[in-house]
């Protein structure tokens, strides 16, 4: 029963960061500007933010610094590759190698191997919600998370209304799908493409400070171990659809608990367990693309 | 009547090239002016002006006498300008009314205060109303994908109606639909005239051009050549205008031998599917004898592409079987084709045939590139290429202006000819050609004409495919007509006449049309 509390407990708090990545990162995908930077994006946020922190003392300063400094990183990002019309991938490897040199320069400078807050720790950010917190089972999964783990969550419904409610999403994917014809009717595409990259890293921002300062009180080197590119996998196998997407980000969630939880019975053995999303992503991935071309009859065929 | 919308001296210049020179249009208040001219003579330009999407060079455009600019589409619209193009600028995910009030939606309000939701319930009763008043057929909650290319068209117009346009400007609008659908189109467009638009329509279709005009402007090489009234008109003087001389096209196609029993291409039960599962070409069967000219004709999208896609190998059949020569081709891929005997004129020149970056030699040789002439042991031998390329340069007349160049320098014409020149001296039995003669000038046009009938005529078997029906009616020996992906009639064209050829496009057979007769 309590090992089943714990993975669920688990499943939660290691989606949260994804799930924001997956949001971030569909409104890129739906403008048909793929975003690639948010692993660097990501890291970014979570060093500035224990960086900031470790230097001021301040929590909120660290919050502010982290967006600001990642929505930087979005400006690069969409000059380059919107105005400037440069190759997007090119440009997302780019930052997604710079992040890291500079967090790592960093703290050869200042002679660290990592940076741990001393002022501020894990218990300090996590939000037991009075009521719910005595529900039994429900309670002990739903409560004692840091904010930004709820804000994800809520985000997901909030991206699907954005999405599919509002003139601004209606106009995201427009401009992804025919670009001539917002073109037509006078949108200014170059704005939409650049909001969507822009809300993109305002969520991998907040990404990286639940991973590294809400949930660790702490930074290493290469924290994000590759989940702006899971989240990437799990955009592409919801095609770029919220709840759709959030649920393969949420799959990873569960992946990665079960591997944590289990180690303690199955000893090495439970590293298997961190193949299994890797393992599905490959599996929907190509599932998902062979049942796409399936029937198409022209040869070399390529969607443009 | 007063002017509507004026163009004085209106020039566009790309680098050299003028597209348009001192273009100086008067459209009146309620009228509908045809502009007419051939592919490439400068009529998108001029409307693309108008409509705010390129900027002219020089010159001023004046609406009801004041001069405007119109930076960007949204200007046009501002000042009454709307537009319909070619291809539609329609969202296929979207539905009918979503693409209507596209950029323009409204929103919720909830105590006078505006909310950032769109308010779906108002936007589908003002798309429905707006169907309604102008009696067109549309159905505002289906989506773009589902719904016919003239229900396309619809909403474009509808897009237009919806903000308030008193100047509608079509690009091509008939090139897509079928007969039916441009009677339809006509009336619609007609009824708006009455109700107070203005509307200019950019075709090359002189048939329609009488139906629908008032008035109508010529233009050639980016010049006005000629304004006259309709009533005042015929088809013949406007074709003379367009290509500045008396006869449009009339090769000579005097058979000097008689076409052989022999079977050189027959096609069985040929069946395929497109992207979305449906069937677009469905059991074909149809042969082709030894010196003869098979024309497929139809109005475009009624299953020809993928035909020709299917014969050239660039598509996989479903069903159905394909003998050339006595052999079965079925599913063969163009290498193999190519090297049975078969010539390929494909259909896009840039898209299948030719490869814009690359230099005129190497597209000389492209499809025929592992010929041991060119390639011995996976090397080239430049020498033989130039050598090939330089002949065809004088042999099939290819104007250029530098040799080394590349391909995607050389005019539509010039480029289609390099193509000719490749599949004919690779010395085939048989040629698919499809659309051979599109978007290129007059000169070539007659030049390629010439070259089928002479491959024709040294005993060798042609298919060709065109949407210009006078390309296929002057060079067919015999015509099949092709409606949603199946054959609707066969005919002689010597024997045929206009109108029957339309009602056959439009999917009305032999049978019926007897049937009709007699009624």
């Amino acid at each position: 029963m309590e090992l089943l509390n714990s993975i669920l407990y688990d499943t939660v708090y290691h989606s949260a960061p994804i799930i924001l990545c997956v949001i971030g990162g569909i409104f890129a995908y739906k403008a048909n500007v793929l975003n690639i930077a948010l692993e660097g994006m990501m890291l970014n946020g979570a060093f500035i933010s224990v960086l900031v922190e470790y230097l001021t003392g301040s929590v909120a300063l660290a919050v502010i610094a982290a967006i600001v400094t990642t929505l930087l990183w979005g400006l690069v990002f969409s000059f380059l590759g919107i105005t400037c019309n440069g190759n997007v991938i090119v440009i997302g490897l780019g930052i997604n190698l710079i992040v890291p040199a500079i967090a790592k320069f960093v703290l050869k400078v200042m002679e660290l191997a990592n940076i741990s807050l001393q002022d501020v720790g894990v218990a300090d950010f996590k939000i037991n919600i009075p009521g719910i917190k005595s529900i039994p089972l429900i309670g002990g999964i739903v409560s004692g998370h840091p904010v930004i783990t709820y804000l994800a969550f809520i985000g997901i419904a909030a991206a699907a209304i954005l999405m599919y409610k509002t003139k601004f999403g209606i106009y995201v994917r427009v401009v992804g799908e025919n670009e001539d014809s917002a073109i037509s009717l006078g949108l200014k595409t170059q704005k939409y493409k650049y909001i969507a990259v822009l809300i993109g890293a305002f969520c991998c921002a907040l990404a990286g400070i639940n991973l590294s300062m809400e949930r660790m009180a702490m930074f290493t080197s290469d924290m994000t171990a590759g989940r702006g590119f899971i989240a990437i996998a799990a955009i592409y196998c919801g095609q770029g659809k919220p709840v759709q997407s959030s649920l393969y980000a949420i799959l990873f969630g569960v992946a990665r608990s079960l591997a944590v939880n289990l180690s303690v019975y199955a000893g090495p053995a439970a590293g298997m367990f961190d193949t299994i999303p890797y393992i599905i992503m490959v599996a929907v991935l190509a599932v998902v693309s062979f049942m796409k071309f399936k029937d198409v009859k022209v040869r070399g065929y390529k969607f443009d | 009547m007063n002017s509507m919308i004026q163009t004085v001296d209106l020039t566009k210049k790309f680098n050299d090239f003028v597209a348009n020179d001192h273009i100086n249009l008067d459209v009146k208040e309620q009228e509908i002016k045809c502009i007419v001219g051939e592919n490439g003579a400068g009529k998108s330009t001029m409307m693309n002006m108008l409509y705010g999407l390129l900027q002219p060079t020089s010159g001023k455009i004046l609406i009801r006498g004041k001069e405007v600019t119109l930076n960007s589409p949204v200007d046009a619209i501002a000042n009454g300008i709307g537009m319909v193009h070619q291809h539609f600028k329609l969202v296929p995910s979207l539905t009918v009314y979503e693409n209507i009030l596209l950029g323009a939606e409204i929103t919720q309000k909830k105590g006078g205060m505006k909310t950032p939701f769109i308010d779906q319930k108002e936007e589908i009763k003002r798309v429905e109303k707006l169907i309604q008043e102008n009696h067109l057929e549309l159905n505002a909650t289906d989506k773009i994908e589902d719904i016919s290319v003239g229900g396309r068209q619809r909403v474009e117009i509808l897009k237009m109606l919806y903000r308030n346009v008193d100047i509608l400007i079509l690009d091509e609008p008939t090139a897509v639909l079928t007969p039916q659908e441009v009677d339809e189109l006509i009336a619609t467009l007609k009824n708006l005239k009455e109700q107070g638009k203005t509307i200019i329509v950019i075709t090359h279709k002189l048939r329609e051009v009488m139906e629908l005009a008032d008035s109508i402007t010529v233009i050639k090489q980016g010049k006005v050549v000629g304004n006259v009234l309709k009533k005042d008109t015929s088809e013949r003087e406007l074709a003379q205008m367009m290509v500045g001389r008396d006869v449009v096209l009339t090769v000579n196609n005097e058979r000097k031998q008689q076409i052989e029993s022999e079977i050189m291409y027959k096609a069985e039960n040929l069946t395929t599917v497109n992207d979305y599962g449906k069937e677009v070409v469905s059991d074909m069967s149809f042969e082709v004898h030894k010196g003869e000219i098979l024309g497929i004709a139809g109005v475009e999208g009624n299953g020809q592409s993928e035909l020709v896609k299917l014969m050239t190998g660039l598509m996989e059949s479903t069903k159905g079987t394909v003998f050339f020569d006595g052999k079965d081709i079925t599913n063969w891929w163009p290498e193999k084709l190519r090297k049975a005997g078969i010539g390929i004129i494909p259909e896009d020149r840039y898209a299948q045939g030719l490869c814009r970056e690359m230099t005129v030699s190497d597209n000389c040789i492209a499809g025929y590139h592992g010929e041991k002439d060119v390639c011995k042991h996976g090397l080239f031998n430049k020498k033989t290429i130039n050598a090939k390329r330089d002949k065809y340069i004088k042999e099939f007349d290819i104007r250029l202006g530098d040799v080394n160049g590349n391909i995607g320098n050389l005019s539509g014409g010039n480029a289609q000819k390099v193509i000719i020149a490749r599949e004919l001296s690779a010395n085939p039995k048989l040629l698919i050609a499809c659309q051979p003669t599109r978007g290129v000038d007059i000169g070539s046009i007659e030049f390629i004409h010439k070259q089928i009938l002479k491959f024709r005529d040294a005993g060798n078997t042609v298919i060709l495919i065109s949407s210009e029906l006078s390309e296929i009616m002057s060079l067919s020996d015999r015509v099949i007509v092709m409606y949603k992906g199946k054959i609707s009639g066969e005919v002689s064209p010597k024997e045929v006449s206009m109108a029957a050829m339309g009602l056959l496009m439009a999917g009305i057979g032999k049978e019926e049309q007897d049937h009709e007769k007699e009624r």
